[in-house]
């Protein structure tokens, strides 16, 4: 019958492009991934320098000009006090950055690279089965 | 008051506090126990329960990260240096932000077990070194760690036992130590991960109703209490002021500034918290977790502010320096001080006017009433419900309508039966005053509109006429005496137009059919309410539809005119 050629492993249908299953590095050299790793980090990293940077920031101007501190808002209440309680809102703006920019920047991105991980394996695990099962089989018996 | 180490309470309420610490103590061990992993799971015995909620896992890191040493250290802090300790509660805060945005996730993602494994993974080839480093940075953080907890746990349990001596603080040291040990060994992850989230959950509760309280106490005025802390402590308004402890030169300026740094950024190197950031199934479970924790840390060390600058707006520095000089038991004081509230004259005019459910008359005036028997549900037969206007019309109250006047000792229309039909038509609901009955058959009879209503000209001019005054007999009809009735009753003004021979009293048309629902189809012939056509129903819905039925017929078949 006209299979097509029942070839063992190492032939590869045209249709087939890229490097050799052997080749295939894992999914960390994809740029998909690169990309997120790189903007995750970089967010992180902006993120942390903003809210830490901030309070240092904060520390130091109420430890070396006390008198831009001292001046009132209102009665009792100081610029140092004010900036203070800044602090805890300024944390709660960068949470809240941090979630829109989990949700609609890096959670996509993981689903499919997750997706791409698994479609890979399923893939290979087919793949091996086709040909454990197309591979060609020595003479068995005898056809006549 | 007597100001001397720890005798500003009494003898008795420290030992009842001792007490209580103790059972707490056999309570914690018995938890323990409870919540131990039961299988011999490595994954159970350090992870837990993987599948905890958000909020849980969030309490349980709120609870890891605020100890004693936290809470009461920086609340003395803050009641004894003012700007100082509200910096180093804020800073205190502000750790989690790294954590949250640069360690949990990643960490979540590669870990296993412990740090060391996650270590591991990344430096393939030097696990040995690699873990053995990491133990020793546990150990050293831990040792330290544990020797600030202890001072703070110490000073607090020495108070309770009322002898604050070497030899006791050492003992309780001991005693501490091996209670931690042994629920720790004992409960593993579990255990331990359940006694925080029970801490956390009375911690923040506790701090909660203290800093509640305390803000209540200064009418919710935070420049009220801000002015009261700064007067009462030594320092007057310095103590609002940066460098009260740290402001002596520039070497102490930047210790401040090392001090916070450290704060800031140490958290990630704190392993029991680290540890938790594993225990999730999943990254968004986890992240919604340093979410909820960074929340609670946040109102934990708002309230902790609030409650130091209560403390000493209340008690003044000295009196919290004397008891402890680290201001440790500035949070015991100041929540006992601020129980009190003032006496608020609001809670008066709620005496003055007593919530009555359904209002009877003004208790101050009595009406000429016999005495009713009891309502039906009046537990105390008080009220005496609409006077005179619940009563039938011989005594001067409202007509009631005839299908509801069947129980006449029944007082008002709270106790028709329920079972009725309501009557929906408003000309039938009030009736006009039936003294005027004889005077509507009268002009029925003649057959002519009657006049607008004039005031008969034999009267003579101007009399004074009251309501209920028997007049000389009316010319317009002779041998009738009639009785004046009330205009402001809006039933008594009659529409010009035709009386019906149902306000007259006249016999309405007998009915051919009776019984049956052919006598719809020629109900817009046949004048008279529906229920002398038919048996009433005993069904409610079937009622109301036969009456929506009539109305349409009424109108033509016109299902959208509404009918009043």
């Amino acid at each position: 019958m006209c299979h097509g050629t029942p070839r063992g492993s190492a032939g590869r249908r045209p249709y087939e492009t890229g490097p050799e299953p052997a080749d295939r590095q894992s999914v960390s050299r994809e740029p998909a991934y690169q990309s997120l790793r790189r903007s995750h980090r970089r967010f992180g990293v902006r993120a942390t320098a903003v809210a830490v940077g901030g309070f240092l920031l904060y520390v130091l101007l109420s430890s070396f000009v006390p008198g831009l501190m001292n001046t009132s808002v209102s009665g009792h209440l100081t610029v140092g006090l004010a900036l203070g309680l800044g602090q805890f809102v300024l944390m709660g703006v960068i949470v809240w950055r941090y979630l829109v920019h989990m949700r609609t920047r890096v959670t996509p991105v993981v689903r499919g690279l997750r997706g791409l991980v698994r479609h890979h394996e399923t893939a290979e695990r087919q793949r091996t089965a086709f040909e454990a099962r197309t591979a060609a089989r020595g003479e068995e018996y005898r056809p006549w | 008051m007597v100001t001397l180490g720890a005798s500003v309470v009494d003898r008795l309420s420290l030992q009842l506090t001792l007490v209580l610490f103790l059972s707490v103590v056999v309570v914690t061990l018995f938890t323990a126990l409870l919540t131990a992993p039961q299988r011999d799971e490595i994954g159970e015995f350090y992870l837990g329960n993987r599948a905890m909620s958000p909020l849980r896992n969030g309490l349980a890191m709120c609870g890891d990260y605020l100890s004693a040493a936290t809470l009461l250290g920086s609340t003395g802090l803050v009641a004894l240096t003012g700007y100082d300790g509200l910096l180093y509660l804020c800073g205190t805060a502000v750790a989690w932000m790294m954590v949250l945005l640069l360690i949990a996730e990643p960490l979540r993602n590669t870990g296993k077990f412990t740090l060391g494994d996650t270590l591991a993974v990344r430096l393939t080839r030097m696990q040995r070194p690699v873990r053995l480093a990491t133990a020793l940075c546990t150990l050293a953080v831990t040792t330290l760690y544990l020797v600030a907890q202890l001072v703070g746990s110490v000073a607090l349990l020495t108070q309770f036992t009322g002898e604050p001596s070497a030899a006791t603080r050492t003992l309780c040291v001991i005693v501490i130590g091996t209670v931690v040990i042994v629920y720790a060994a004992i409960g593993g992850m579990p255990g331990a991960t359940f006694i925080q989230v029970v801490k956390a959950v009375m911690l923040i509760c506790g701090v909660t109703v203290a800093g509640v309280m305390v803000l209540h106490r200064f009418d919710w005025n935070v420049e009220n209490l801000l002015a009261a802390a700064a007067d009462n402590s030594g320092q007057g308004a310095r103590f609002l002021e940066p460098g009260l402890r740290y402001g002596a030169s520039a070497t102490s300026k930047l210790d401040f500034f090392s001090l916070q740094l450290a704060i800031v950024l140490g958290l990630a190197a704190l392993p029991h918290v680290m540890m938790r950031l594993l225990a999730p199934k999943s990254v968004d479970v986890l992240r919604t977790s340093v979410v909820w924790a960074m929340g609670l840390v946040s109102l934990v060390c708002l309230a902790a502010g609030i409650l130091g600058l209560g403390a000493t707006a209340v008690l003044g520095s000295d009196t919290i320096a004397e008891n402890d000089r680290t201001g440790n038991a500035a949070v015991l004081l100041g929540a006992r001080t601020g129980r009190r509230h003032p006496h608020r004259p609001a809670v008066l005019s709620r005496l003055r006017h007593p919530p009555r459910g359904r209002r009877g008359p003004h208790p101050g005036r009595r009406l000429l009433t016999r005495p009713r028997p009891l309502r039906r549900g009046d537990p105390q037969g008080q009220g005496d419900g609409d006077g005179r206007a619940g009563r039938g019309p011989a005594l001067g109250g409202r007509h009631r309508h005839p299908r509801h006047a069947a129980r006449p000792d029944l007082l008002g229309r709270q106790l028709r039966d329920p079972r009725l039909p309501r009557i929906r038509d408003r000309r039938l609901r009030h009736p006009p005053d039936p003294r005027l009955q004889p005077l509507l058959a009268a002009v029925h009879r003649s057959g002519r509109p009657p006049q607008p209503l004039r005031r008969p000209a034999h009267l003579g001019p101007s009399r004074r006429l009251l309501p209920g005054r028997q007049l000389r007999p009316c010319l317009a009809l002779p041998g009738r005496r009639f009785r004046l009735v009330s205009l402001a009753e809006s039933r008594n003004r009659l529409h010009p137009g035709r009386i019906s021979p149902r306000l007259a009293g006249v016999d309405t048309q007998p009915s051919g059919n009776e019984g049956d629902l052919r006598g719809l189809r020629s109900a817009h012939t046949r004048r008279g309410r529906l229920a002398d056509f038919l048996p009433p129903s005993a069904n409610r819905v079937t009622n109301a539809w036969i009456f929506r039925r009539r109305q349409i017929m009424a109108c033509g078949n016109n299902s959208r005119a509404v009918i009043r």
